[in-house]
């Protein structure tokens, strides 16, 4: 008997990688809350039209000193592009250990009758979205502004918005670069705290050029007119030519002057070549690496019990809170993606102190205005710590919330509990600012209890907000902590937390502007005691407990809701 | 004891589970059997509160799930089907963790006995995260025997065990229900459920096909024992599902039938 083969089917195109992404992102919009998308597109609309004013009115006003002074507007575009691109890198690196290495999908992928290289090329692409969307969407705008400004040619567009990806995609292949020959070195259980010592050592590199540029002499210039002139001369040549971000810089500029400018070509040529070498690398190590990944998890076994220690004993007696406040510490403090964040807190509030200090103002009066209204920034940095640390501390519990959920803990403790937990780093972190700068700006007595006053009440709320939105909002499937706040919750918990600052600030405005203004009349803690003053601090009291308690109770509730 | 009175969920449109109903008595191990998407764990994240039920009440130990959660939770451990637990704490420091939130007396002396029960002392003060996925199924096992529970409640037990340890952990359940005390498991392997459970509730995408003791659901479907262990549980379920798909396919046609005649 002879078997006839069955005739083979005709060949059908592969099936497109992006187009199944694509599906899925529509699928999670289309199930997504719609609230959350309402004010997120009205947040970025307001943003876009924020940045398109700021530039045009920029613009305007340099455009009056002539070339020098939009040469000014060229140079700290190339500033900002080498900022964000060097936060690009940072996050880059961690972003591309989470997709090439750690993406739920690779393993079903990689079993697929598809090119090893189609699927890191879709994995290096998923790290640019994650990495670089959001410093593509805030440059956009300005650089369609800046165009539109110089009635550039319209082939200058699509030329500014290729440089712009561009600038970014190529420290997104470095990064990538980088996380593959981590995973090859490095043992695959310290590749998480090897990438955050980078990314540490970034980021100092960061805050030490941004002080490099010592943006107080500038101020100090300005404020005498013979010597604007000269600074803008010094200030308006190109800063650090061999750098890609400013061959970018200068491809946006001479584009929107209807030049097509030649550093383009190797920013194109860089770029292309990082990606793919990223691409075809991570195709090529990534058995290496994952094999490393099992080969390093031979733990270093010792049978003898370890008991709990002093804090730990100290901590539960207060209960399951207690023991949750307990837990929270130590997961904390042994994973890099968390204790990361106290790091950039510092940072934050010591490059903030620094700048306060270093900002000159001889006007007593002008001093203690201005030392009021840096509350309100006080805030904002105040905003940026509990971002890292309080709005994701209900989301830490990640997937194994399922523990709590069924224990018998109430969801009021659980909250509580990461409230009092994050508490004395905020409370710290903002009565040091308040203090120590109204100290170093030599304010009066009022103006340096308000600061005690505002910075507790800030402390307090920030905090309470930021757990409070946390926990009725939770992402448990996050990968890190700084992801998790760059979300609608997270966005709307920046906003009103800026709203809360300057509130505060309009509560005690009579009372700090009569013990600036008059001195005479309110020597001492005089303007405190006016009918204005207790009324603002009566205000104030209420605002930090209101503020509080229902941001908390807001919070445990819909934790209590959530399935 | 654990009583589920006309347990109801629904995701939109779709019902999930349909009007269940059943109670579990003090001594018994009971068991939710069912293919995938039968609801089983549906039923089960509500016992746990982790779902909450569009209509019904669900009770563990006389209290509501939903009403007095905490009291209701503290009656209970649960054995989740996929073990997340804190990669970065230690077994030794998790347990203490879950003894610290049941306020469990003399928790250090009963974690040692536990991981040396799953010959797990050796990895006791190594990270969770480098734990194979059947020693973390074995270490949220013990998590949720630790405060010695008067109810535990089991979602697909055996999923990565070894052989030795899916044995303990029959017996387990067991001793556990000799001893006065409620187990609820869930499963989809027949010879789990024949082996381990008193009585058992048969589901099928939401529904009851039936509810007894293994002799009963022999006597309903007409089967008899078979002659390999764990055989005749799976007749009797898979005579459940003809029985239902026939009466689905009875239903419809005679809507055909009076569809044509209107």
């Amino acid at each position: 008997m002879t078997v006839t083969p069955a005739p083979r089917p005709a060949r059908t195109a592969q099936p497109s990688l992006s187009g199944l992404k694509l599906r899925a992102l529509a699928h999670t919009i289309r199930k997504a809350p719609k609230w959350g998308y309402a004010l997120v597109g009205t947040l970025a609309l307001l943003l876009v039209i924020g940045e398109v004013i700021g530039t045009w009115k920029a613009l305007t006003f340099l455009g009056r000193f002539g070339d020098i002074g939009l040469n000014v507007f060229a140079r700290v575009l190339e500033i900002g592009l080498i900022t964000l691109s060097s936060g690009v890198t940072f996050s880059a690196t961690t972003a591309a250990i989470s997709t090439l290495y750690l993406s739920d999908d690779l393993n079903f992928l990689l079993t697929q009758p598809i090119q090893t290289t189609r699927v890191f090329a879709l994995k290096v692409t998923e790290t640019f979205l994650n990495a670089a969307l959001v410093p593509v969407f805030l440059t956009v705008p300005l650089l369609l502004t800046v165009a539109a400004y110089f009635q550039a040619p319209v082939w200058a567009y699509p030329v500014m918005i290729l440089a712009t990806l561009l600038v970014f995609a190529a420290p997104v292949g470095l990064g990538a670069l980088l996380a593959v020959l981590l995973m090859r070195v490095a043992p695959v259980g310290r590749v998480r705290e090897v990438s955050t010592g980078l990314g540490v050592v970034i980021s100092a590199a960061l805050v030490y050029a941004i002080r490099a540029l010592r943006p107080e002499v500038l101020v100090q210039k300005l404020q005498d007119p013979t010597k604007v002139e000269a600074l803008l001369r010094d200030f308006a040549g190109p800063s650090s030519p061999l750098l890609p971000p400013s061959w970018a810089a200068q491809g946006i500029w001479q584009a929107a002057h209807g030049h097509l400018a030649a550093p383009l070509l190797p920013l194109l040529l860089l770029t292309v070549t990082l990606l793919l070498g990223a691409t075809l690398l991570a195709a090529k190590a990534y058995q290496d690496g994952w094999a490393r990944a099992l080969d390093s998890s031979t733990p270093k076994l010792d049978p003898r019990p370890r008991r709990a220690g002093l804090t730990e004993r100290l901590l539960t007696r207060l209960g399951p809170g207690g023991a949750l406040a307990s837990k929270d510490l130590r997961v904390t403090l042994r994973d890099p993606t968390q204790w990361s964040q106290l790091l950039v807190v510092v940072a934050l509030a010591g490059v903030y102190l620094v700048s306060v200090k270093a900002v000159p103002i001889p006007v007593p009066q002008f001093r203690g205005i201005l030392g009021y209204i840096q509350l309100a920034f006080q805030g904002f940095i105040i905003a940026g710590i509990a971002v890292r640390l309080a709005f994701p501390a209900v989301s830490t519990e990640a997937r194994g919330y399922w523990l709590l959920r069924t224990a018998p803990i109430q969801p009021r403790q659980i909250v509580l509990s990461k409230f009092l937990g994050v508490l004395p780093v905020t409370l710290t972190v903002g009565l040091v600012m308040g203090l120590a700068s109204a100290a170093a700006m030599n304010l009066g007595p009022t103006l340096y209890l308000l600061s005690a006053l505002v910075s507790v009440s800030n402390a307090l709320v920030i905090t309470a907000l930021g757990v409070g939105l946390g926990a009725a909002a939770p992402k448990f499937d996050a990968d890190n902590p700084a992801e998790i706040g760059v979300s609608p919750g997270g966005l709307a918990f920046m906003g009103l937390s800026l709203a809360y600052s300057v509130l505060c600030l309009l509560l005690l405005a009579r009372p700090a502007a009569g013990s600036v203004l008059r001195p005479d009349l309110f020597p001492g803690y005089a303007a405190l005691g006016t009918t204005e003053g207790i009324l603002g601090l009566i205000g104030l009291l209420l605002a930090t407990v209101l503020g509080t308690w229902l941001s908390l109770r807001s919070g445990w509730q819909r934790l209590d809701q959530l399935e | 004891m654990i009583e589920v009175q006309g347990y109801t969920k629904r995701y939109g449109r779709h019902e999930a589970v349909s009007n269940l109903s059943f109670t579990v008595q003090p001594g018994a191990v009971f068991g939710l059997l069912g293919s995938n998407g039968a609801g089983k764990t549906t039923t089960i994240r509500a016992l746990v509160g982790l779902t909450r039920p569009t209509s019904g009440t669900v009770r563990v130990a006389g209290f509501d799930v939903w009403r007095d959660p905490v009291k209701a939770k503290a009656a209970f451990g649960y054995i989740p089907d996929r073990p997340y637990l804190y990669g970065k704490l230690t077994a030794r420091e998790l347990l203490r963790f879950v003894g610290q939130l049941y306020q469990v007396p003399n928790a250090d002396t009963e974690i040692d006995r536990w991981l040396e029960f799953f010959r797990l002392t050796d990895f006791g003060n190594e990270l969770i995260e480098t734990y194979s996925h059947g020693m973390r199924q074995k270490v949220a096992i013990v998590a949720a025997l630790l405060p010695d529970p008067p109810v535990l409640i089991v979602d697909e037990p055996m999923v990565g065990l070894d052989p030795h340890a899916a044995r303990q952990v029959r017996d387990l359940f067991r001793s556990h229900a000799d001893r006065g005390r409620t187990v609820l498991l869930t499963t989809h392997s027949l010879p789990v459920a024949e082996a381990v459970c008193d009585r058992l509730v048969v589901l099928d995408r939401g529904k009851v096909l039936g509810e007894g003791s293994m002799d009963d659901l022999r006597a309903r479907t007409g089967t008899e024992a078979g002659g390999v262990h764990g055989d005749s549980l799976e007749r009797i379920f898979f005579r459940l599902l003809e029985d239902e798909l026939e009466e689905q396919r009875r239903v419809r046609e005679e809507a055909g039938v009076a569809g044509v005649g209107a």
